[in-house]
C-alpha cells in the first residue's frame, strides 16, 4: 500500500502512505544505501500499520474498540502497549488541567486498577479517543525504531499536523517549516526550525470547524485559533497542541510549567 | 503587446531558472540537458551588454510571433528582414523600423554585419537556406521541423557539422520550464519504469489563413499542400516525437499507422487525421493522434510509467498508489537541488478527501499549460527562452549541446511516419540516417 522512491543524488529515500490514522504520512529517510532504507521504510509502515490496526476506534475489531465495549460492565485487562498508552494518556490529562482528555469527557470516571493492570467505566458508556495522541506515539516509536537502525536523519510529516525530525536539513541547517494558515491556504503564520525535534499543530479547519471539543464545557470549539507546539518528546508535542488549543491564556500559563523543552505558537487567526 | 505582458514576460524569464531549483546556478539539470547552458545566468552575464544582430528570413505568423519576443530582449537587435511575400514584410518592417528589407535571401545572407539567421519560412524552404546561411558564416536559427525530405534534415546536420556554425532548431519544449522538471521527474524514475507513451494533438478548425486573394492559396495555406508540407507530422507530431524521446533516452525502431483527409475535404493534399503507433526497441509503444476536426483532448504526451503517470502539457503528474504531499515534492525537489528554503508543510490535521478521484500534483508551483488551439505559439512555453539562447550562442559562437540531434530525430521519425501511411507498410528506421548521438545510444 505504500509508495517509496529512492533519489540517488540526495541518498535519500520518500517514503508515502495516502491513508493511515486517518491522515497521510510521508517520510524522507537518510543515511543508508537503498536496499537499507527501502527495508528501514517496510518496517515503519509495518509498525505504524500495526498501530493503526490497535488504536483505530472506528474499528469496532481494534483491541481499543473491544477494550471500551468491556470495559462499562467489567474491570478489563488489555495488552501492556496499551496499558502503558493509557497510562501515559492519564499522566497527560493530569499535566493538562484536565484539557487532554481522551475520553472527551471526564477521564476520571475511568477507573484504572495499577495492580491488576484493568480500566473499568463502571457502568458508564466512554469512547476512548486517541486521536490527539496517536500519531505522536507512533512518531516516538519510529524515531525509537530508526535511531536503533544507525538512521540520525529524517523527516516524518504525519498528516502535516505532526512533524518529526533527526538531526538537520542535508544543508547542515535546522528543517525550516512554515506553519499555513488553514483559512488563507498559502499565507504563512509563521516558521519554525526543526533540530532532531518534533512539531505538532492543531486548530480548526474552515471546513472542519467543529471537531475538538472541550472535555470541561463538552463544548465544540469555536473560533479562529492555531496552536503549534514544538517539543523534543513527540508525544508531548501532540497532546499540548490539542489541549493548549482550548486552554486560554492563564491556563496556558501553568500548564506549561509541567514541562520541559517546549515552545508554544499560538495563533489568533483574525 | 501592451506594457504590463512585456512586464510579466520579463519575469517570467528572470525567474525561469529560479524556478527550476537552478539556484546556485550547476543544477543537475544543466549537466543532463547541456543545452540550457546556453540561457542560465552565468550565459547572460557572459553576454550582457552585446547584442547578437539578427536577420528574420519569412515574417510570417510564427517569425512575427519571434520579433515580438526579439524586441522584448536585450541581446538581440534585428538588423534585417526578408519575405517574399510584401504584406508579410511590410508588417514587420513597421515593427522595426531600423531594419534593412529583402525579398531574396541571399541579398540577406551577403550582409556582413548579420550575425544570426532566423528561418521561420514555409517547410521547403528550411533547408536550402539553413545550408546556404551556415555556409555563408551566419550562426542560424531554423524552426522546424527540420526539412520535409529524410535527405535535407541530414544535409542541414552535416553542413552544421562541417561550418562549426552554431545551428538551432525551433524546438522550444526543450527550454520549457515545466518540461525540463518533468524529464528530471522521469528520469529519476518518479513515475518508475515508462511501460507507455500516448502522445496527441486535437484541434476543431480547418488550418486555413485568410486569403486576401484565390491566387495566393498554395502560398498562404502552404501548410496544406504536399509541395510544401508534411502536414500534421511535421507541424504538430514533430514536437510531440521529440518530446517522447526525451523522456525515452532512445528513437523509436519501427513505426506503422494510418492517415486520412477525412473531414476536411477541401482540395488539401495533407492528411486531417493521422494515427501511428512507432515502436521502442525495449517494446514501449508511443501511439501517437491527431485529429483537427474534433477538440475535446487537446494536446498533451502521458508518459506511462509502472509507478505513476506524466502530463508534461498540462504539468501534471498521477502516482499510482499515493500521492505524495505536495509540500514534501517541494522539499524532495530542493534537496535535489541543493536548496535550502522553507516548506510550507504543517497545519491542522489534513483530512482525506471524499472524492477519490485522481487529480494528480503540479511539476511546477505556476504552470503556463495551452489548450493546443494557437498555430503561432503561446506564453511561456519556452519559446523565448529558446530564441534568447539562441542569441546568446550567436554572440558566444557556442552551439548549444544537444539540440540539433534532438530536433534532428523528431523531424526525421514525423518524416517516416507520413511514409509509413502513405505507404501502409511499417516502416523501420534507416541506417542511413542515424547520426552520432550518445543520448540515444
Amino acid at each position: 500500500m505504500g509508495y517509496s522512491h529512492y533519489y540517488e543524488k540526495s541518498g535519500m529515500l520518500h517514503g508515502s502512505v495516502p491513508l493511515i490514522m486517518g491522515t497521510r504520512l510521508d517520510a524522507l529517510i537518510f543515511g543508508a544505501d537503498q536496499v537499507k532504507l527501502n527495508s528501514i521504510w517496510n518496517e515503519v509502515l509495518t509498525e505504524t500499520e500495526r498501530l493503526h490496526n490497535m488504536l483505530n476506534r472506528f474499528d469496532p475489531e481494534s483491541e481499543l474498540s473491544l477494550l471500551t465495549h468491556d470495559a462499562v460492565h467489567s474491570p478489563s485487562g488489555m495488552s501492556e502497549e496499551l496499558w502503558e498508552i493509557l497510562l501515559e494518556c492519564r499522566k497527560y490529562h493530569e499535566l493538562t488541567s484536565g484539557f487532554f482528555d481522551i475520553t472527551l469527557t471526564d477521564l476520571t470516571g475511568v477507573l484504572f486498577d495499577l495492580k491488576e493492570r484493568t480500566v473499568f467505566f463502571n457502568g458508564r458508556e466512554f469512547s476512548l479517543d486517541l486521536g490527539g495522541y496517536a500519531k505522536g506515539y507512533a512518531l516516538k516509536k519510529i524515531r525509537n525504531f530508526l535511531v536503533s537502525r544507525g538512521i540520525n536523519q529524517a523527516f516524518f510529516n504525519f498528516g502535516n499536523s505532526s512533524v518529526m525530525t533527526l538531526g538537520n536539513h542535508p544543508s547542515g541547517k535546522p528543517w525550516p517549516v512554515g506553519i499555513d494558515n488553514p483559512f488563507q491556504p498559502g499565507q504563512q503564520l509563521g516558521t519554525v526550525e526543526l533540530s532532531g525535534n518534533s512539531l505538532s499543530t492543531s486548530g480548526n479547519l474552515p471546513n472542519r470547524r467543529l471537531h475538538i471539543i472541550n472535555p470541561g464545557t463538552r463544548e465544540f470549539l469555536k473560533g479562529r485559533k492555531v496552536v503549534s507546539v514544538v517539543a523534543e518528546s513527540d508525544t508531548e508535542a501532540e497532546v499540548l497542541s490539542t489541549a493548549l488549543l482550548l486552554a486560554d491564556h492563564e491556563a496556558t500559563e501553568m500548564i506549561v510549567k509541567n514541562f520541559e523543552n517546549i515552545t508554544v505558537h499560538t495563533f489568533n487567526v483574525p | 503587446m501592451n506594457k504590463k505582458l512585456i512586464e510579466k514576460s520579463l519575469i517570467d524569464r528572470r525567474s525561469f531558472l529560479k524556478d527550476m531549483g537552478y539556484l546556485g546556478g550547476a543544477g543537475l539539470a544543466l549537466f543532463t540537458f547541456p543545452w540550457l547552458n546556453a540561457c542560465t545566468g552565468t550565459a547572460r552575464k557572459e553576454v550582457a551588454g552585446e547584442k547578437a544582430k539578427l536577420a528574420i528570413i519569412g515574417t510570417g505568423s510564427r517569425g512575427m510571433y519571434h520579433i515580438g519576443n526579439l524586441l522584448k530582449m536585450q541581446n538581440s537587435e534585428i538588423v534585417a528582414l526578408c519575405d517574399n511575400f510584401e504584406p508579410h514584410l511590410r508588417q514587420a518592417a513597421a515593427l522595426v523600423p531600423g531594419a534593412r528589407v529583402f525579398s531574396d535571401y541571399r541579398e540577406v545572407l551577403a550582409l556582413p554585419e548579420v550575425q544570426g539567421v532566423l528561418i521561420a519560412t514555409p517547410l521547403d524552404q528550411h533547408a536550402h537556406i539553413t545550408i546556404d546561411s551556415l555556409k555563408a558564416g551566419k550562426h542560424t536559427f531554423c524552426e522546424k521541423a527540420m526539412a520535409l525530405r529524410m535527405e535535407d534534415c541530414l544535409a542541414m546536420y552535416n553542413t552544421y557539422l562541417e561550418t562549426g556554425k552554431v545551428l538551432y532548431i525551433g524546438q522550444q519544449r526543450l527550454f520549457d520550464p515545466k518540461y525540463i522538471r518533468a524529464m528530471e521527474m522521469v528520469h529519476s524514475g518518479v513515475i518508475g519504469e515508462i511501460t507507455d507513451i500516448r502522445a496527441y494533438w486535437f484541434r476543431n478548425n480547418d488550418w486555413r489563413r485568410p486569403l486576401p486573394d484565390p491566387s495566393l492559396e498554395r502560398k498562404i495555406n502552404w501548410r496544406l499542400y504536399r509541395e510544401y508540407s508534411g502536414g500534421l507530422m511535421t507541424e504538430l507530431a514533430s514536437h510531440q516525437l521529440q518530446v517522447a524521446n526525451w523522456a525515452m533516452k532512445m528513437i523509436p525502431e519501427s513505426v506503422m499507422g494510418m492517415g486520412d483527409i477525412l473531414f476536411w475535404k477541401d482540395g488539401r493534399e495533407v492528411y486531417d487525421s493521422v494515427n501511428l503507433i512507432y515502436r521502442y526497441s525495449n517494446g514501449v509503444k508511443l501511439t501517437y493522434e491527431s485529429n483537427i476536426s474534433n477538440k475535446f483532448n487537446g494536446l498533451e504526451e502521458q508518459i506511462l510509467g509502472h509507478k505513476g503517470t506524466l502530463e508534461p502539457e498540462k504539468g501534471k503528474y498521477f502516482l499510482e498508489d499515493a500521492q505524495p504531499a505536495p509540500g514534501i515534492m517541494q522539499l524532495i525537489n530542493q534537496i535535489e537541488h541543493s536548496v535550502f528554503d522553507r516548506i510550507a508543510i504543517a497545519g491542522p490535521s489534513w483530512v482525506p478527501e471524499t472524492a477519490s478521484l485522481n487529480k494528480g500534483e503540479y511539476i511546477l508551483p505556476r504552470n503556463t499549460a495551452h489548450d493546443g488551439s494557437s498555430s503561432v505559439g503561446v506564453a511561456g512555453d519556452g519559446s523565448e527562452q529558446l530564441v534568447e539562447a539562441f542569441c546568446n550562442s550567436v554572440i558566444t559562437g557556442r552551439p548549444a549541446e544537444n539540440l540539433v540531434e534532438e530536433a534532428y530525430y523528431s523531424s526525421i521519425l514525423s518524416l517516416l511516419g507520413i511514409q509509413a501511411m502513405d505507404e501502409k507498410t511499417l516502416k523501420i528506421f534507416p541506417e542511413e540516417y542515424k547520426i552520432p548521438y550518445s543520448r540515444f545510444a
